[in-house]
């Protein structure tokens, strides 16, 4: 378990570095994927809930999601430069803080539980990552990344609850979230690219 | 186009929808909860009262969106699409308010949310579009944080002999049968702040004010006094559950926010010059006293509810005006708006008493539920949030009426042209106003007993 929330740590932190949407696309559905591999590596025995759950991590968070807004970007013509955070010492510092808070609030959440304790410091620094992403970002793109990270932050939170939520209330989370993406790209393809002026006023009469 | 097929659609079931959320109110039920659905939903007062609530403005706004059609045949194209989607926000609000399981709660809210978005795009331009994005991504985040608060309240629920649920019956026993613990409190940190977030509380308000500003009317009514009251709803059942066990914790935190959105409020009405952002940040406002209310409970318990009430027809009646009075001058301005009630006689007069009403005047239940919340306060031994409550209070009344009143009383500054006011559009808002007077003398025994109970909810003695 720890090899893979290393590598969590890793796709988390690359597209920082590497700054192209196409890396940050395949941070998350990196992140996606392996926490469909969490899932699969607890051994679980089958259920709904367990299907349910690796229906939402692998298929939807892993491909489903990349891919559609990898789709609306080619078909944009976006350039291939995207800063995740803005290219600056000063932003790399907060997300190196943001990493030392997060560790130490793994610590003292779950002390006891060494593992419990490493998978909520790496969810807890994926939600402030995402957090500082959209307090730094104001195009679409990098606020819906900013968001898609806190989502998935919340997933891996999710995958240490003490007990499963009652199928309904999976199936309706997932129903919500798939929703939630197709909006997302609703936006991604509708909004105009950032600096680009909007009129001031609606014409004609509104209800 | 006269009566589109939609039309008739939105009116009946916004007719069928408030006339059995009223009657609701008035049938006498049973003293413990009726939870059906496979213990998923459940009526008992807090959602008799909200279902009321929420259904009657619905009917209104779906009576003033049919006035509007009428009078301008142009708003008829792309019709099917709002309905559809305003029918939808009104089914999810509904089994939002009805539902029984803080997580099912929370994905109805969700889904008004998605449901909300293209409503507020509806024919507002580049500028709605925007505003709807701002709308959707705040949302987003903010219901993001109270689920992420539900993960820890869950991690706090678990012991040895409770799993943890989220059925409103099976949650409240686990909290009361153990101590609250660093997980508790910090999803209930979560869960107010990303609800918060829904209510338009300090620090994540900034979407409110361009979102109400930049949504057509109907749409904006529709946030400010239906989702407003589903997201409300929420933060009350989370309440349910844990105010017993966290008293001190809930109380300091929501009075912490209430008084931050004051504030914020008070300098977004000086600054402001626009009528509709201005009304917006007067919603802020009213969403701090009513957070600043739940969070003393107790005594203030009953003045909260009946603000709660008022505060849905106030903004309705107000966002419905300003839409008359936007598609009259052709700008939001203050400043090129004047001698309202000489231009505008209805919507001048309408206008002018929905902001009594705001300012908090008698005889408004606005007025009575501010009353009861200041007592409360007082008597809770809060004299330093009683005293930044008044003084903000008191700034926000003032910009307010420096603001609104050369509005509604000063000289004309264009020709007096009286402008023709549809039945459909004066109707629903002279209905909220009846309801606001009535609210401040006079409840019927059924409707006051059910004030009481939702009262006793949050924390007041029977």
């Amino acid at each position: 378990m720890t090899s893979l929330l290393v590598g969590f740590v890793i796709v988390l932190v690359a597209p920082i570095v590497l700054a192209s949407w196409r890396m940050s696309l395949l941070g998350l559905a990196l992140q996606g994927l392996l926490m469909g591999w969490l899932v699969l590596e607890e051994g679980r025995p089958p259920s709904a809930a367990v299907v349910i759950s690796l229906v939402d991590l692998i298929l939807v968070r892993g491909l489903l999601v990349p891919a559609y807004l990898y789709r609306a970007l080619r078909d944009r013509g976006a350039p291939g430069r995207n800063d995740v955070l803005p290219a600056n010492l000063f932003s790399w510092a907060l997300a190196g803080v943001t990493l030392f808070l997060s560790l130490r609030f793994g610590k003292i959440i779950d002390g006891a539980d060494a593992g419990l304790a490493t998978q909520h410091f790496v969810a807890t620094a994926a939600f402030l990552l995402g957090l500082l992403v959209l307090g730094t970002q104001n195009a679409p793109f990098s606020q819906i990344i900013g968001a898609l990270r806190i989502e998935n932050a919340i997933a891996l939170f999710e995958l240490s609850a003490p007990s499963p939520q009652p199928l309904s209330i999976q199936i309706g989370l997932l129903v919500v979230f798939v929703l939630t993406i197709a909006t997302f790209v609703v936006f991604l393809r509708r909004l105009p690219a950032v600096g680009a002026s909007t009129p001031a006023w609606p014409e004609g009469p509104t209800l | 186009v006269k009566n589109p097929r939609a039309l008739s659609i939105l009116l009946t079931v916004a007719s069928v929808n408030a006339l059995v959320a009223v009657a609701l109110v008035f049938v006498s039920m049973p003293p413990a909860p009726l939870i059906f659905a496979h213990g998923y939903l459940v009526l008992d007062p807090v959602s008799r009262l909200f279902l009321a609530l929420i259904n009657l403005v619905f009917f209104g706004i779906s009576t003033y969106v049919w006035g509007r059609v009428r009078g301008a045949p142009e708003l008829a194209i792309d019709l099917d699409r709002f309905v559809w989607l305003a029918l939808g926000f009104i089914v999810a609000g509904n089994l939002a308010v009805l539902s029984n399981h803080l997580i099912g709660g929370w994905i109805f809210l969700e889904a008004t949310t998605l449901l909300a978005a293209p409503l507020v795009r509806h024919r507002t331009g580049a500028r709605g579009l925007q505003a709807s994005w701002v709308y959707f991504l705040f949302s987003v985040v903010g219901l993001s944080i109270t689920f992420l608060g539900f993960f820890f309240l869950a991690r706090g629920m678990e012991t040895e002999t409770h799993t943890a649920s989220f059925f409103l019956d099976e949650a409240t026993r686990a909290t009361l049968a153990g101590p609250s613990d660093v997980s508790r409190q910090i999803g209930l940190a979560l869960v107010f702040l990303g609800y918060g977030t829904k209510l338009g509380l300090a620090p994540m308000y900034a979407w409110l004010p361009e979102t109400y500003e930049a949504s057509p009317p109907s749409v904006t009514s529709l946030l400010a006094a239906v989702q407003f009251n589903v997201a409300l709803v929420g933060v009350l059942r989370v309440l349910q559950v844990y105010r017993a066990a966290d008293q001190r914790m809930v109380s300091w935190e929501l009075i912490a926010f209430g008084l931050a959105t004051m504030s914020a409020s008070a300098f977004g009405v000086i600054a402001t010059r626009s009528y509709k952002r201005l009304i917006a940040y007067a919603s802020l406002n009213h969403g701090g006293v009513i957070a600043v209310g739940i969070g003393i409970g107790k005594n203030a318990a009953y003045g909260v509810v009946l603000y709660v009430v008022s505060n849905a027809f106030i903004k309705a009646i107000l966002f419905l005006t300003a839409g008359k009075i936007r598609s009259h001058y052709q700008t939001e301005d203050m400043r090129e708006v004047s001698g309202l009630i000489k231009d505008l006689p209805y919507s001048g007069l309408i206008f002018m008493v929905g902001t009594f009403a705001l300012l908090g005047f008698p005889p408004f239940g606005s007025f009575l539920g501010e009353l009861l919340i200041m007592s409360g306060l007082f008597e809770g031994g809060y004299v330093a949030v009683f005293a930044a409550f008044c003084t903000i209070l008191t700034i926000t009344f003032v910009a307010m009426g420096r603001a609104v009143f050369p509005m509604i009383w000063g000289e004309p500054k264009r020709k007096v042209s009286w402008g023709s006011q549809s039945f459909g559009s004066v109707l629903p808002k002279a209905l909220f106003l009846c309801a606001l007077v009535a609210l401040g003398l006079y409840l019927p025994p059924p409707v006051s007993a059910l004030f009481r109970d939702v009262a006793v909810s949050l924390g007041a003695s029977r």
